[in-house]
């Protein structure tokens, strides 16, 4: 990590991480419910198929809690210009079967979609 | 406690960890911590330890000791048990979790089976909510527990096998 | 607008970026507030935009965070520190957790916007020992922050310096008190100090000390990059912008929610949490944790915010929000707080260590069935005492419990004292179980499932209850399966 000595170079920094978000990103809610709910071996199975399909262009992510506790582990698929979705009840075969359809072949998983019931408050530009 | 080789690696350990701390009136609780992890417990010999090695009295150190809840001057089992008695679990019935499970071991929440090898506790909310009642078994979150469950946790526990 | 009822603001990065890679944080905008106020902003323009924001403690008591800064910015001090309440102690709260283990570093930037404002270079994190995963990541979050150069010396380039530490709590739940957590920050006993003087003057060490807790910090970069004006535009007229509440116990989609200030209980429950488990009926929600109160159906429809919760007997607390269906005892609940609080009482003054303990010694009575109408008036007589002259907000509260379950379940109350009976069939010693012979058929699963033996009876004829010996623990009423068993 290389240290930020400005305002200008944090935006700098910003802007070209943005830049390089063309990447499938792949996200798995890892806080202690998911963890509990088996978000763990999920995360694992994910990672092993994706190295095993030889998939470029996808980052799987460990965050944090999504607000699914109802059913967990949930995972949650970005793919660039398309809008997130959502599934919820995971585990290792489900995740495998969503990584086919939904990564490979661009088949939503329909029966373990979670409907998003929020919206995220934009962050807003900084003023400049 | 033991007065082998072994509990004087710890104090030692307990010592380098120390001296390795910033200096810092607040250290107390810190270092109670990490002898908590070395030890499993807090008896007296290691308050006493503690005390001299901060200069401070032994009654200040048990006081801070029998103040807070995760501190624990007595030893525990080889096998933890603790049962969720936040308010999502009491909802969904962890008394009746903790009852059996009191009944099945034939010890009170808090002590220690005679062989040495199961505590149970109570916790006050572990914030898995989603999940209650949640049993924790050495370290481990069972969720959605029902009674008919203990008999495998506890198997599971005395064999190692998870 | 879309239909959507939440809106994430304290949540606007979890389950959204990685709480290990700080980079993911700075992608998203973050330390974007930090770099814009170190850049162009005087300490005191940082405070005006806070109050302007009308954002208030998301920790419990709602005092507004702008003035809180602003009485600290005022109290001179050789030093001066900012301290992250992390010690979420209500039980059925999960928030603060979330917050930590999704997006530690939203936490970090904004004590360091505390700290420029105040005049403040230290900050400590005060968390319990019960979150070994929140620990985890705030400390990686803390490592990256400082390898950034984004907390430490010399922040951007600015001149201001800002350090953090974590220190550890150790299960205290009166350490969620300000001046409790600054002498457990201290090593000490986590026991309350009277106030004033308040943190703001005399706090960690003797110097002006300012304590927020994680969910109103988490807010506070947000305010400077939507504005604080736009902030302001949500909720209502006295609470501004939005809440997050751990909905939990009998409702189907348990989960973390963030709605805007004024929604209503019934959008929560209803809307959001998808109605009761089973299709039971409603018959409580409870918020403010072991302060506060049960909240009858009749409210369901009141816009909640600090004010409208406080009428109804209830309060904010910190989120934690539990919904109780009809098979719950509201008595037998008000224990349960009870027993909490007497057990976490530090026991400095008198009438929270003796007084609650009082109070739970009448509710185990009226559970047992050996209640007097006279015990409910002292239950109210004495939680009135105990809430005006108590030292701290733990026993100031403690009595809410009771006092709102029996506002609004008087009722239940009247039938465990006057009848001897707990309608929602909870308290076991008020419970009775008969076999009604009728419909006995003799096929002996009730008598094998006993545990003291005390059902009797032959193959194939009716059996009996012998009710002397009966413990009423209800293995008989779940073994039979042909509804002979009358529960009352």
């Amino acid at each position: 990590m290389i240290k930020i000595k400005s305002f200008n170079e944090l935006k700098e920094l910003k802007e070209s991480l943005n830049a390089q978000r063309e990447h499938i990103r792949i996200i798995v809610g890892m806080a202690t419910c998911g963890m509990a709910a088996g978000a763990g071996e999920v995360f694992d199975s994910i990672a092993g198929e994706i190295m095993r399909q030889g998939l470029k262009n996808v980052t799987v992510v460990r965050s944090g809690c999504m607000g699914a506790c109802h059913s967990e582990p949930t995972v949650e698929i970005v793919k660039p210009g398309e809008d997130p979705v959502l599934y919820g009840n995971v585990d290792s075969s489900r995740a495998k079967v969503i990584i086919s359809n939904h990564i490979m072949r661009g088949e939503i998983v329909e029966e373990l979609v979670l409907e998003k019931n929020y919206e995220t408050a934009s962050l807003g530009e900084v003023e400049q | 406690m033991c007065n082998n080789s072994l509990a004087e690696e710890k104090f030692k350990e307990l010592d380098a960890f120390i001296d390795g701390l910033e200096e810092d009136e607040g250290n107390l609780i810190v270092i109670l911590h990490k002898a908590q992890n070395l030890f499993g417990y807090l008896p007296r010999e290691v308050q006493l330890h503690v005390s001299r090695k901060l200069k401070l009295s032994a009654a200040k150190v048990n006081g801070v000791v029998t103040f807070y809840s995760y501190f624990t001057e007595e030893p525990k089992g080889q096998h933890v048990i603790s049962v969720c008695m936040g308010t999502a679990c009491f909802v969904r019935g962890a008394s009746d979790i903790l009852s059996s499970l009191q009944e099945k071991l034939g010890i009170k929440c808090g002590e220690t089976t005679k062989d040495g090898k199961f505590t149970i506790d109570s916790l006050r909310c572990v914030g898995a909510c989603g999940l209650a009642p949640v049993v924790i078994a050495d370290g481990r979150v069972h969720g959605r527990v029902e009674i008919d469950d203990l008999d495998k946790i506890l198997v599971e526990l005395e064999s190692g096998v998870r | 607008m879309s239909g959507h009822k939440q809106l994430r603001i304290a949540l606007r990065n979890c389950g959204v970026i990685d709480p290990e890679n700080i980079l993911e944080y700075i992608a998203r905008g973050g330390y974007m507030a930090l770099g814009k106020i170190l850049d162009e902003m005087a300490p005191e323009d940082v405070i005006d935009e806070l109050k302007k924001s009308g954002l208030r403690g998301r920790g419990g008591g709602g005092f507004p965070t702008g003035l809180k800064l602003e009485f600290a910015r005022r109290n001179e001090g050789e030093r001066k520190y900012i301290i992250c309440n992390a010690d979420e102690g209500d039980p059925g709260a999960f928030m603060d957790r979330s917050i930590l283990e999704g997006d530690p570093q939203s936490i970090l930037e904004a004590m360091a916007i505390c700290g420029y404002a105040v005049g403040a270079n230290e900050g400590y994190v005060y968390i319990r020992a019960e979150y070994p995963l929140a620990i985890e990541r705030l400390t990686i979050a803390i490592r990256q922050a400082y390898e950034a150069g984004l907390i430490g010396d010399d922040i951007m380039g600015s001149g201001f310096s800002f350090d953090i530490k974590i220190k550890y709590g150790a299960g205290a739940f009166v350490c969620g008190e300000e001046t409790a957590l600054i002498s457990s920050v201290e090593g000490n006993r986590g026991e309350p100090h009277f106030k004033p003087p308040f943190p703001a003057e005399k706090g960690l060490w003797g110097m002006p000390t300012t304590v927020n807790n994680v969910e109103t910090l988490a807010n506070i970069p947000s305010i400077f990059n939507m504005g604080a004006g736009r902030f302001a535009e949500i909720g209502t007229k006295t609470s501004k912008g939005t809440k997050v509440f751990a909905l939990a116990g009998n409702v189907n989609k348990v989960g973390l929610v963030e709605v805007p200030m004024g929604t209503t209980l019934r959008e929560i429950v209803y809307d959001i949490g998808d109605g009761i488990v089973g299709g039971k009926k409603f018959k409580a929600v409870q918020t403010g944790g072991p302060s506060g109160g049960c909240i009858p159906e009749q409210f369901l429809d009141i816009p909640i915010d600090y004010e409208s919760l406080k009428e109804i007997g209830s309060m904010m607390g910190s989120g934690g929000m539990i919904i109780m269906d009809e098979d719950t005892c509201m008595v037998d609940i008000a224990k349960y707080y009870l027993e909490f609080t007497t057990d976490e009482s530090c026991g400095k003054c008198t009438p929270c260590r003796i007084g609650n303990k009082r109070l739970y010694e009448i509710l185990c009575k009226i559970t047992k069935g050996e209640g007097t109408e006279e015990d409910l008036d002292s239950l109210k007589e004495l939680g009135g005492i105990i809430k005006d002259t108590s030292l701290c907000g733990l026993g100031q509260t403690a009595p809410n419990p009771v006092l709102s379950t029996m506002k609004y379940f008087y009722d239940e109350y009247l039938s465990h004292v006057r009848d001897k009976k707990c309608p929602a069939g909870i308290c076991s010693s008020l419970t009775r179980y008969e076999i009604i012979a009728d419909k006995c058929i003799g096929c002996t699963m009730c008598a094998k499932a006993c545990p003291t033996a005390c059902i009797s009876g032959k193959v194939r004829e009716p059996h009996k209850i012998d009710q002397a010996k009966c413990i009423k623990c209800g293995a008989c009423f779940k073994a039979c399966k042909f509804d002979a068993i009358l529960k009352s």
